[in-house]
């Protein structure tokens, strides 16, 4: 077995496209080595993120969708689940348009 | 200004024990925080800088640097009040939320991470200082401060390459104009210093220590016979980063805490786990020369990377895995840069330095200078020597020369008659190195005097070479290296000329390369006393330069450690400052 292989630890259940959600599970395949089932699969409770993929996961949001998401403003429910890092992605996108703080 | 940097984080070990409690001894150094010091920069100047394990006597200790900040302010004359900024060299608070991800990380963050924590030791161990006062440093800046500050160069590139600080195990900055300009960043997840040190661990040593050892190992391997794995388990990207992925491999807390599945992975793939009692054998040498070439190749591609990039041929490099001299001997040979520096304590002891230098660069301008050795600890006076003697004078002869030209003349003698002695003056260094002020001294071209000073006094492992101090004037004579170029620091590995190899046995590596450590009058003038006087005596400028201490032992700081060492061991004469000391005959 590689280590690609290995690392991949669930069957793909999300479809993969170009919707934020599809660019979110793409970060977290291509970038993280994760492999999330579905949208709603608790993150953290199943430690499928530590610390430092959390940074790596910021970092690629932030290369990927041109946002800025200061580490002090953060709170760790909005990476709960995927429809909670979406939802923060919209969020960071609309500020990030209108110039107003961010998320 | 005076600013206080110290390095440590006293808590780490402890939490990882109290919530680990069945790991292996040797799996408890999988933590941060070890090597604490402390460095005090006044006006932009480095006064003094020493690790806290050379006052308590605790190796490698992660202790509040308490002993070694009383140190640093008694050096300058100054008091604790007077210090106006006390900067540490980690600051998790960035990552507050990361830490948060679990409760044991949460609590790891509240109980060893966070300034609070910082500050409830300030409180119990500097009490009257005020806590308004205490600054934290991002770990890898502090690291770039203590290279970028200490260099000299107005403009160099700066690479950062450890374990890992609060989240990354590398970093690469633009210094310019007393700034530092991150460039790069790479994830703790793609650690190559985590990587070696797991490798490390795997072979039967210990986690963030031996890995000098593995590096002094290789040279006994065959690279090829492992290097397809070592290929494969670093990929090097053309960001210049390497990708190890099975960094990766652990999926829960206690997985993650201690790389279970990626030791799975290399007792699986690469090798079976060694136990430490057993023998080391071809396999386990040819895994550590595979190692050490994946390490050579990854970071001449990082440097290599940024150098080209930025345009820039002067590199300084800080974090631990600038100690592996192999490397940067290597480095150094690639022609990708015209000059590279190294400061000397380049692990965490030094970021205790950068914290400092950085703050103060904050703050005003810095003394950027190249100190030619770092000789920032304590010294002792001759009333501190002459107590020591007393103490154990039914056990010693004593005989006190009155300039030092007589102490070199002796020396010399007794080195070039075959003793091993131990050497004690001046200023302690900072750093792991010993460069002339806290060493034990052989001649290099006595046959017998590896397995001499290993037997009577470091009972290290055989493959382990000792290294050479050697006037400047004459390095390029022995080694090669061209002609009054300095390497003060012992921190690069070269050639032995062949025509001299068999005469060098102490000091030359099975394959040829040594650790040198040019002596300069200017800079290091004692020592190249020394040598020179050496040189009439044995026709070699050049002596075996080994740290003063034995197995376990840190360096001796004081006279009488330095007494102790020498009575408990085979060592044949001791020199304090200018008193020749030998064993009383019963």
């Amino acid at each position: 077995m590689t280590l690609a292989q290995q690392n991949m630890g669930c069957i793909v259940n999300l479809t993969v496209g170009n919707t934020i959600q599809d660019t979110v599970v793409r970060i977290f395949r291509n970038k993280l080595d994760v492999e999330v089932s579905s949208s709603e699969t608790d993150l953290l409770e199943t430690g499928m993120i530590d610390s430092l993929k959390f940074i790596d996961l910021v970092y690629n949001l932030e290369q990927e969708f041109g946002i800025t998401m200061p580490m002090e403003s953060l709170e760790v429910d909005q990476f709960r689940t995927i429809l909670d890092i979406v939802r923060l992605v919209e969020q960071c996108k609309k500020a990030h348009g209108t110039g107003t703080p961010l998320c | 200004m005076n600013i206080l940097g110290i390095s440590g984080l006293e808590s780490s070990a402890a939490f990882k024990k109290a919530h680990w409690p069945h790991l292996d001894e040797r799996e408890y150094r999988m933590c941060q925080g070890f090597d604490s010091a402390a460095a005090l920069v006044v006006d932009g100047v480095v006064v003094a800088a020493a690790a806290e394990e050379r006052f308590n006597r605790k190796k490698h200790s992660g202790d509040f640097p308490a002993q070694a900040i009383r140190y640093c302010l008694a050096e300058a004359g100054i008091s604790l009040g007077d210090v106006d900024e006390l900067a540490h060299c980690f600051d998790y608070a960035p990552y507050r939320v990361a830490y948060s991800i679990d409760p044991i990380a949460a609590k790891r963050y509240r109980d060893v991470y966070s300034k609070d924590a910082l500050l409830s030791l300030v409180r119990r161990d500097l009490p009257d200082f005020p806590l308004e006062r205490v600054h934290q440093v991002n770990h890898h800046l502090a690291h770039a401060a203590s290279a970028y500050f200490t260099s000299g160069w107005d403009e160099c590139l700066v690479v950062v390459i450890d374990g890992m600080g609060e989240m990354h195990g590398a970093s690469v900055y633009h210094a310019r104009d007393g700034k530092l300009q991150a460039l790069h960043h790479i994830s703790a997840h793609d650690s190559i210093g985590i990587f070696y040190s797991l490798v490390t661990l795997h072979l039967g040593f210990d986690f963030n220590s031996d890995e000098y050892k593995i590096m002094g190992l290789a040279p006994y391997g065959e690279p090829t016979r492992f290097q397809r794995f070592f290929d494969q388990a670093v990929d090097l990207r053309k960001d210049g980063s390497p990708h190890i992925p099975l960094l990766r491999l652990n999926r829960t807390r206690d997985e993650r805490e201690n790389f279970v599945l990626s030791r799975q992975y290399l007792s699986e793939h690469l090798v079976k786990e060694r136990h430490p009692d057993c023998d080391v054998t071809d396999e386990h040498r040819d895994v550590a020369a595979a190692l050490q070439a994946c390490l050579d190749k990854a970071l001449q591609h990082l440097c290599g990377h940024f150098g080209k990039e930025t345009g820039l041929r002067r590199l300084a490099l800080a974090g631990g895995v600038a100690l592996n001299c192999t490397a940067n001997g290597k480095l150094t040979r690639s022609g990708l840069f015209d000059e590279i520096y190294v400061q000397p304590a380049a692990g965490d002891d030094g970021a205790a330095l950068g914290a400092a230098l950085y703050r103060a660069s904050q703050g005003g301008k810095i003394h950027n200078l190249r100190s030619p050795v770092p000789f920032f600890g304590p010294s002792y006076s001759s009333q501190d020597i002459d107590a020591a003697v007393t103490e154990y004078q039914d056990r010693v002869e004593v005989v006190r020369f009155s300039s030092y030209e007589n102490t070199c003349e002796q020396a010399a003698k007794s080195i070039a008659d075959g003793k091993v002695l131990g050497w004690f003056r001046g200023r302690m260094e900072f750093g792991p190195r010993a460069l002339g002020h806290r060493s034990i001294l052989a001649d290099p071209g006595h046959p017998e005097m590896r397995d001499r000073i290993n037997a009577m006094v470091k009972m290290r492992e055989a493959f382990r070479p000792f290294a050479p101090a050697v006037s400047l004037e004459q390095a390029h004579q022995w080694f090669d290296t061209p002609p009054a170029t300095e390497f003060p620091y012992m921190i690069m590995t070269m050639d032995v000329r062949d025509k001299y190899r068999a005469e060098l046995p102490a000091i030359t590596h099975v394959n040829g390369s040594a650790r040198v450590q040019t002596v300069s009058a200017d800079g290091n003038g004692d020592f190249h006393g020394l040598l020179r006087a050496v040189g009439k005596a044995t026709g070699r400028e050049m002596v075996l330069n080994t740290s003063f201490n034995i197995k376990g032992q840190p360096i001796v700081n004081t006279p009488k450690q330095a007494l102790e060492t020498f009575l408990g061991t085979g060592i044949d004469e001791l020199f304090l400052e200018n008193v020749w000391i030998r064993r009383r005959l019963t």
